[in-house]
């Protein structure tokens, strides 16, 4: 059996062959299967961190962990992805709960805040998020902002 | 200014990001057109770009035949904004023609936006299709026969 496990590395420490799978996969869905003309490549994608789920050299679910001070003063977590031939199969959760649990225990960022298309709203609550803006357009994609910020134990 | 010809596997991780950069930023921003621009040909393919301070200038690749048409093909012709006018266009698909006539007798196809058909001709191309659309732009494939040296 194939032991299937999540990876996350930093952008230099990606070999070119997985960037570019990660990069078809992105452009895959966010430029075509969301007809969406935009700077997919942002130059963001240096400094963040990238966490995927690859399976006999496709890789099936992905998102990139920014921390703060890149895309905003929080940390963030876009770009993210299940392949289109692997919705339904419970990746989404692994990678969002993979995703929060790393950039908050070991990148030790406090908050999160994300762009979630805004039928995703329950989705992400599940791990915390809440709305924090009024529905927008980007892209012809009704989004809000989502923030997470990490519970104190100060009674 | 020198041409870095590398096969894919010799691109180094800054060198494929600039390039797929700057292809995005041309073929799907510029050209407002949502297409699959990374599309899995690129392993199999040789890069021939200018680069200078980590940012491409000019960009195509060589797709060897048989691999998306029955001749060899240059594809994904670009040249940075910034840099346009400059000549490089029509440098760099020279390189690509010297680069494909070492190592090929075939005639080179190309599928050529509408609005650079005389440029095409001039560097020897000659259209062999009529106008049509490929990801809603104009397009006519144009091939280049080899040429002898005379």
């Amino acid at each position: 059996m194939v032991v299937i496990e999540w990876k996350i590395k930093k952008f230099h420490a990606l070999t070119t062959t997985e960037w570019y799978k990660i990069a078809k996969l992105r452009s895959d869905v966010f430029i075509v299967e969301q007809a969406c003309v935009y700077d997919e490549f942002d130059q963001r994608d240096q400094p963040s961190l990238h966490l995927f789920l690859e399976d006999d050299g496709e890789i099936l679910s992905y998102s990139r962990l920014m921390p703060g001070g890149v895309m905003y003063k929080e940390a963030s977590i876009s770009r993210v992805i299940v392949s289109e031939n692997h919705r339904g199969e419970g990746y989404a959760g692994q990678l969002l709960q993979q995703a929060v649990d790393y950039v908050s225990q070991v990148m030790k960022e406090s908050a999160i805040k994300i762009q979630a298309e805004q039928y995703l709203t329950d989705f992400y609550r599940r791990f915390g998020f809440r709305v924090i803006s009024e529905p927008y357009l980007d892209c012809g994609i009704s989004h809000v902002d989502m923030l997470r910020e990490e519970e104190t134990d100060d009674l | 200014m020198t041409y870095k010809l590398k096969r894919f596997e010799q691109l180094t991780l800054d060198e494929l990001y600039a390039i797929l950069k700057s292809r995005v930023e041309v073929f799907v921003v510029e050209q407002t057109c949502p297409y699959p621009e990374v599309d899995g040909l690129d392993p199999d393919c040789l890069h021939l770009f200018q680069e200078q301070d980590g940012e491409i200038l000019s960009y195509c690749r060589l797709i060897p035949k048989n691999l998306r048409y029955q001749y060899p093909s240059i594809g994904r012709i670009l040249v940075h904004p910034n840099h346009r006018k400059s000549n490089y266009g029509r440098k760099l698909v020279q390189e690509a023609i010297r680069v494909l006539e070492t190592e090929t007798k075939d005639p080179i196809i190309i599928h050529a936006q509408v609005y650079l058909l005389s440029f095409y001709q001039s560097l020897g191309f000659e259209a062999i299709t009529e106008a049509y659309l490929e990801d809603g732009i104009l397009h006519r494939d144009m091939l280049r026969q080899p040429q002898g040296k005379g």
